[in-house]
């Protein structure tokens, strides 16, 4: 008699999911004209990002393609002009080439990256007609001209801590004119009470 | 009043003229040397008078020149130290400024007994008064012979050189002295070997400072006894101190060996100026700080060092208790910053880290881990650079630690000296 | 125990030394790194960085920098103690402060001994919140060299190369403590024979290559061992590669040779590899007189169809560039199956015969007692030998110039000018005549020459006196030493009792390999009595003495092949009725001749060179042929083919063994010779101190010390001749004196990524490498299949890879295409 009620209790907690989810939507999407919400973290193609002042992220140090495993990534660095730097610092990429079809979208170089410049973002409907046409060059992997994101770094890469003891203008970065924050900002000889103590050197003083 | 061995002449008027000198007994010690003593009797006599180097070290100066080889084949060199720039101190430039002849005869002695011909004045770049003074005494001391050719007849030749370095503190430790002579840059050497093996162009070379070398006539004039008769019984003999700081009469004073802290500044330096007394650098600004608490220690070299300080170029400096600490430290520190020669790493970039410290301590910017932060530069510096110029850069500063670590605190946590009473901190 | 040896421990290893051993080799002896920054082994300690700093028992200042305190008796060493660490840690703290976030954009990067100590022993934060010092970026501080003053560490290498190897006016150290930076003389710029060198000594990235800024990144690169193709002195050095291109050459240590430095002649040579003026596909002139391209078969037909009727109107000119291997094939088809007796090498006129015993070596330098540079100047012609003649000047050794030597002459201690053949023959009567008088060797040293107050003597006596209190003397000739009436000197030398190796007469030949051309026989006069062998092999071959260089510069004979060579740069040159050449770069020659055949570089095949003092080395390949160039020795064996030849060895292992059984010289050579291990670059497993605990070297064997095992990157490199090939994802061969960081990681229980195993063989085009070399496969140009190699590699057309690689003959294409599929399986099993 036990074993009756048993069966039965346990066959109308069966039966109560099928009809609850009998109830429900169906899940299925009618892609491609319905699309599905993709997580923030998930990892797509490739996108180069730029600073707001519009110059590139990337410096082309080759940690990405070092790192890439799948050996997706190729890189021609090259020194930039002092008068129309592409990206800040002194080099950039002069070729930026990542084939999608050897990438396996595992974010390694998202991670490599030193200054934030290449993330996998959530564009996943990749498909080609040709292999060259799923050849990414620089040109089709940068941000356009004028906008300027962090993709989904934001998402996966800690931010640093915000709750230091006591913040000095060196880590804020501000200088309000006084003689303390001149010297946290590392001018502390541009005490207005004093003569300079000697005379400071100007960068390329020798150069 | 103590005995003066060293400044004896020097209030005597046109003594840094040589006629004036050798009427006072002037040469005297020098014509004794050459007629009475072998080069070797002379050098166990300076070492029976316990007369011992003055530049900071005290390494005793008989000893020293008995390392030089007899006859290594090669010349040897005398090179004279009067780069004086540890700050506070002036009493070579004194000594060079108006008993010139005194240190002539002292080096000539010197080079009798080590059998030297070629002596070098390396005389700091900004004496220039002094240097023009040397060059005079040497020009008429060649013409009275006491130098040159077979020096009072005897066969014993020598040359005086003065040579004026650029003004750079490190060309005052013997071997970035020898450098900056043979014209290259004034590095620190390795040693060994040592100087008195391979100095100056590679041969055996004796370095000793001003006041060591302008000691000498008078001990061969009134003798090594009545030397070794003063100052204490492991310090011998007198020394001039230079006092300056927070006292009403700065200045060079000769004391015998073993008088005290106490009696240098309120006898002679008549009491400290302008408050009470807070800290006595007893040795240059190399040297650690001590307190009023020290006060009577005696000045020479055992005694110093037994209360943790070292009694370096013999420059006492005083400071009342108007002075705020940190900034004293961040002064001094700026020298040895200015001073470094970049040679190794921790002085190089240690004293540049500890000046920014201080200096952002200094303008209110202070954390409470800059305390540690400053200690552990120091101790990261402290034995590990290339010649003692670092060590000195952490000396005031660890002192100042152990005897007024408030200041410091005060500074981390309030922005501003302890002087100066709590401040709201400054917020950013 | 020896009475010279001194008994340590290190780190609770007992060990002994010679006394005056510095503690940092001690420590190497036993596999116990100290790192360092300023110090080098072929330079005086400083002590200057501190980063070498442990702790020794019983002093009276505890830390000791290791770089520059010797063993004492029963000394006891930590350098893994509390104090030593910190301290450690501390020195790179500093380093670091003012040091900028550069690794991305550093060329160093990888490669940096900052990086790699601070991973290893850094503190692994920083508490430094202050301004770093800043100094405007990348300045050129000479042609070659650019200066990152930011970067700098002030170890000081640099400025100590300059002044004491290089012995001149470079680089120096300019302001002093925390402001101090490198720079030049004031107005000057740091154009020094041998400024590369402090680029490879830098051991951050302060000091950079023009030529190699942000062109590639160590992680990425293959290291190739390899023989400098610019002198014949056959100077060491790595061969850098990125995706098949050469981006920079380095130095590679050799005692015996170059003692690890490298000229900047040598050191730029690979910026001719991929110039744009190389000749990449066979070329033959048309009617017009236009050098048209077409295809291999096309070309090698016209060749074979001018062969004129006469065979001893043929010339065959070879290039002293050219291996050991091509020299041999050449003389195949030329003696062997064209039947003409005229196959020379260009400086064959330098020749003195093989009769002649040269016993000098270049490491003779260092122990003699008088360098003797007679006539022209070595210094000018064999820039890595004057780094040489300094190192021997530091040592003990008096230079006498007699000649005109311009480029020695302010270190030379006697100089007479004159002509040289005249006063030899008048020193060397003097030097005969017997003397009674009691000679002392080297005197109490004055200030030398390059010291300063030194002055040149030209005392014709007081030279004499000197060579005749010397005990070894190294008399230096160079170049045509005929044309100088010098041709006697080794007799002489040997008169005069000096030939005892290293030490004698060295003759510093032009070129790269005439010695090499010369042990097979590429000379006008043939030696039938020594090359029994060849003749019995090469039935019916030539053995007339043939016409010299110069003569068949002078168009006599109809028609010449030159391989590797200018003639029409010689004086009084004419062009024969048929000029055939081939060629790496346009020059005289091409402009006029009737075929142009594309000759590979040195990096791009196998071969083996003969140093101007005998010492046989091997030159690795590092890249394939560039276009459809090929080497001189392939090409000579499709000639040889097409003149019915068959049995020909089929790459350059074979041809070298066939010389190896054919050449008395060179009897029973084969590669194997050159198999002893090469020094792989990365000393310490990188992975064992990322946060793994450190290894227990104790557990560790014990091994022969050899090979400095911290070694930073200008002494990496084998000291033997040959070594093997670099490859990344290769098993380098266990070195001796260093630990097999392959062990270490063993012991941590780590896979090491060197333990994989080594990626199968490419494949390319369906041609089946051999040796590291495609075989030439001729077909009819007008044909659809490929006309030669393709460039295979890791990556393809359409992959990702180098663009500028596109060079690839329309033929090709189809077959890329077709190939697309096993290329991929190939790259993916093969690399990682």
């Amino acid at each position: 008699m036990d074993r009756v009620i048993d069966d039965l209790i346990a066959l109308g907690k069966g039966l109560s999911i099928t009809f609850k989810n009998y109830l429900e939507k169906p899940v299925t999407k009618q892609y491609p004209e319905e699309k599905r919400d993709i997580p923030k973290r998930a990892r797509g193609r490739h996108v180069l990002h730029r600073y707001n002042d519009g110059l590139e992220r990337c410096v082309g140090c080759l940690l990405c393609q070092g790192t890439c495993p799948a050996g997706a990534i190729y890189i021609e660095a090259e020194e930039n002009d002092k008068e129309n730097p592409v990206s800040k610092g002194e080099r950039h990429a002069k070729v930026f080439d990542v084939d999608l079809l050897r990438c396996i979208y595992c974010g390694h170089c998202e991670m490599a990256c030193p200054t934030n410049a290449i993330t996998l973002e959530n564009n996943t409907a990749l498909a080609g007609f040709t292999r060259e046409s799923l050849l990414m060059h620089k040109e089709d992997l940068l941000e356009p001209e004028g906008s300027s994101t962090l993709g989904t770094t934001e998402y996966w890469d800690p931010k640093p801590p915000e709750d230091l003891s006591h913040r000095v203008p060196a880590q804020t970065g501000e200088f309000d004119g006084s003689s303390t924050s001149a010297a946290a900002v590392g001018r502390g000889d541009l005490d207005l009470n004093k003569a300079p103590k000697k005379p400071t050197r100007k960068e390329g003083d020798n150069a | 009043m103590s005995t003066l061995v060293i400044t004896e002449l020097m209030d005597i008027e046109g003594i840094d003229g040589i006629d004036t000198y050798v009427k006072n007994k002037g040469y005297e010690g020098l014509k004794k040397a050459l007629k009475e003593y072998t080069p070797d009797e002379l050098i166990e006599y300076v070492k029976a008078s316990g007369l011992r180097g003055r530049g900071g070290a005290g390494f005793p100066t008989g000893l020293k020149w008995s390392f030089v080889p007899k006859n290594p084949g090669k010349p040897k060199y005398l090179c004279v130290n009067c780069d004086e720039s540890e700050p506070g101190t002036c009493k070579d430039r004194d000594m060079v400024t108006y008993l010139p002849h005194q240190l002539l005869e002292g080096i000539a002695i010197c080079c009798y007994a080590v059998g030297i011909n070629q002596a070098f004045i390396y005389i700091r770049g900004e004496m220039l008064e002094g240097y023009e003074i040397l060059e005079k005494a040497v020009e008429e001391a060649v013409q009275r012979n006491f130098l040159g050719d077979n020096i009072l007849g005897t066969d014993f030749s020598l040359d005086v050189v003065v040579h004026r370095g650029a003004g750079a503190y490190i060309c005052g430790e013997e071997s970035a002295l020898l450098s900056s002579l043979e014209g290259e840059r004034g590095f620190p050497r390795l040693k060994p070997p040592f100087p008195a093996v391979e100095g100056l162009y590679a041969c055996p070379t004796v370095i000793n400072n001003v006041e060591t070398l302008s000691t000498l006539p008078a001990i061969m004039r009134k003798g090594a006894e009545w030397y070794s008769s003063l100052g204490t019984e492991r310090s011998k003999g007198t020394r001039v101190l230079c006092l300056s700081g927070h006292v009403n009469k700065p200045g060079n004073y000769e004391l015998e060996l073993g008088a005290s802290m106490r009696h240098l500044i309120e006898e002679c330096g008549g009491g400290v100026m302008g408050g009470e007394l807070k800290a006595i650098i007893p040795g240059g600004a190399s040297a650690p700080m001590l307190t009023k608490e020290h006060l009577d220690v005696a000045l020479d070299f055992e005694a110093i060092a037994a209360a943790g300080s070292m009694a370096g170029s013999g420059a006492v400096i005083v400071i009342n208790d108007k002075t705020c600490i940190v900034k004293t430290c961040l002064n001094l520190d700026q020298f040895f910053e200015e001073e470094s020669c970049g040679k190794c790493t921790p002085c190089r970039e240690g004293t540049k880290w500890l000046v920014d410290i201080l200096t952002r301590m200094v303008n209110g910017h202070g954390r409470p881990e800059d305390i540690d932060l400053l200690k552990s530069v120091c101790n990261n510096i402290l034995g590990n650079t290339f010649c003692p110029l670092g060590d000195s850069a952490t000396s005031c500063i660890m002192s100042a630690f152990k005897y007024f670590p408030e200041e410091f605190e005060h500074y981390a946590h309030h922005g501003c000296s302890i002087l100066e009473g709590k401040k709201e901190m400054a917020k950013s | 125990m020896a009475d010279d040896l001194v008994n340590i421990t290190i780190d609770g290893h007992q060990m002994a030394v010679p006394k005056g051993t510095l503690l940092v080799e001690a420590a190497r002896q036993i596999g116990i790194e100290i790192p360092v920054y300023c110090y080098h082994p072929k330079m005086k300690p400083v002590g200057a960085c501190r980063v070498c700093l442990v702790e020794v028992e019983n002093q009276r200042r505890p830390m000791m920098p290791a770089c520059t305190t010797t063993v004492m008796p029963d000394m006891v060493v930590h350098t893994r103690s509390d104090n030593a660490v910190e301290a450690r840690g501390a020195v790179l703290e500093f380093l670091l402060i003012n040091h900028p976030l550069d690794c991305p954009v550093c060329d160093r990067a990888g490669e940096c001994d900052l990086q790699d100590f601070t991973q290893k022993y850094g503190n692994g934060n920083t508490r430094f919140i202050e301004q770093k010092r800043h100094f405007a970026k990348s300045k050129q501080v000479g042609k070659n060299v650019v200066l990152d003053r930011e970067r700098c560490i002030m170890c000081q290498r640099c400025v100590r190369f300059c002044e004491e190897i290089a012995m001149e006016e470079g680089l120096v150290i300019v302001d002093r403590g925390n402001r101090s930076e490198i720079g030049t003389f004031e107005g000057r710029s740091f154009d020094s024979k041998f400024s590369g060198n402090v680029i490879e000594l830098c051991p951050v990235g302060a000091l950079t290559a023009k030529t190699y800024r942000f062109e590639s990144r160590p992680w990425e690169q293959q290291h190739y061992a390899g023989i400098c193709n610019v002198s014949s002195l056959g100077v060491n050095i790595t061969v850098d590669v990125r995706y098949d291109e050469v981006v920079r050459l380095r130095g590679r240590m050799n005692d015996e040779i170059d003692d690890g430095w490298l000229s900047d002649k040598c050191r730029y040579s690979h910026l001719a590899i991929h110039s744009d003026d190389r000749i990449l596909s066979p070329m033959v002139r048309n009617d017009q007189g236009q050098l048209t391209k077409v295809s291999w078969a096309a070309a090698l037909e016209r060749i074979v169809q001018a062969f004129p009727e006469n065979a001893s109107q043929i010339g065959l000119a070879v290039g002293t560039r050219l291996s050991v291997e091509d020299g041999h094939m050449l003389l195949r088809l030329g003696r062997g199956l064209l039947k003409t007796p005229n196959v020379v090498h260009e400086h064959e006129a330098e020749s003195l015969g093989t009769n002649t015993t040269l016993t000098g070596r270049v490491k003779g330098c260092d122990a003699a007692d008088v360098i003797l540079c007679l006539g022209s100047d070595p210094a000018k012609s064999h820039h890595d030998f004057e780094l040489r003649i300094k190192k021997g000047l530091r040592n003990k050794a008096r230079l006498i110039c007699i000649g005109e030597q311009p480029a020695l002459v302010g270190y030379a201690d006697y100089q007479v000018i004159g002509v040289a053949s005249e006063l030899w023959s008048k020193l060397k009567k003097e030097l005969k005549k017997e003397t009674t008088e009691e000679e002392s060797g080297l005197r109490f040293p004055k200030p030398r020459p390059w010291e300063a107050g030194g002055e040149t003597s030209q005392d014709w006596d007081a030279l004499v006196k000197e060579i005749r209190g010397a005990e070894n003397v190294l008399v230096v000739v160079s170049g045509d030493i005929a044309g100088q009436g010098l041709q006697d000197v080794a007799r002489d030398v040997e008169d005069l009792g000096w030939n005892t190796a290293p030490h004698g007469v060295i003759h510093l030949r032009s070129g790269v390999n005439p010695v090499g051309h010369e042990s097979i026989g590429l000379i006008p006069e043939w030696d039938e009595d020594g090359n029994q062998a060849l003749a019995k092999a090469w039935e019916g071959m030539n053995t007339d003495s043939g016409l010299s260089y110069a003569e068949m510069c002078r168009g006599k004979t109809e028609m010449l092949l030159a391989f590797g060579c200018n003639p029409l740069a010689q004086p009084e040159s004419k062009k024969p009725k048929f000029l055939v050449q081939a060629a790496t770069h346009p020059d005289e020659t091409t402009e006029k001749a009737d075929v142009v055949l594309p000759l590979s570089m040195w990096v791009e095949y196998n071969g083996v060179y003969i140093s101007t003092d005998g010492t046989v080395q091997f030159n690795r390949q590092a890249i394939l042929p560039l276009g459809e160039a090929q080497p001189a020795w392939s090409i000579a064996r499709e000639l040889c083919l097409r003149l019915g030849a068959s049995d020909l060895p089929e790459n350059p292992r074979a041809v070298y063994s066939e010389v190896g059984s054919l050449h008395a010289a060179l009897a029973g050579a084969t590669y194997k010779d050159f198999q002893t291990p090469g020094q792989y670059h990365w000393s310490y497993p990188q992975q064992a101190d990322l946060g793994m605990p450190r290894p227990d070297l104790s557990a560790i064997p014990v091994k022969e010390p050899d090979m400095p095992m911290w070694m930073p990157a200008p002494l990496t490199g084998s000291t033997v001749e040959g070594a093997g090939r670099l490859h990344r994802g290769q098993t380098p061969p266990p070195v001796p004196g260093q630990r097999d960081p392959r062990e270490i990681a063993k012991l941590l229980g780590l896979n090491h990524p060197m333990d994989r195993t080594a990626p199968p063989a490419l494949t390319a085009g369906g041609a089946e490498k051999k040796d590291g070399y495609i075989p030439l496969r001729v077909v009819p140009s007008t044909s659809a299949e490929p006309a030669g190699p393709t460039p295979a590699g890791r990556h393809h057309e359409i992959g990702v890879g180098p663009r500028r690689r596109v060079a690839v003959p329309v033929a090709q294409t189809a077959l890329l295409e077709a190939s697309d599929a096993a290329d991929n399986t190939t790259e993916d099993g093969g690399e990682e």
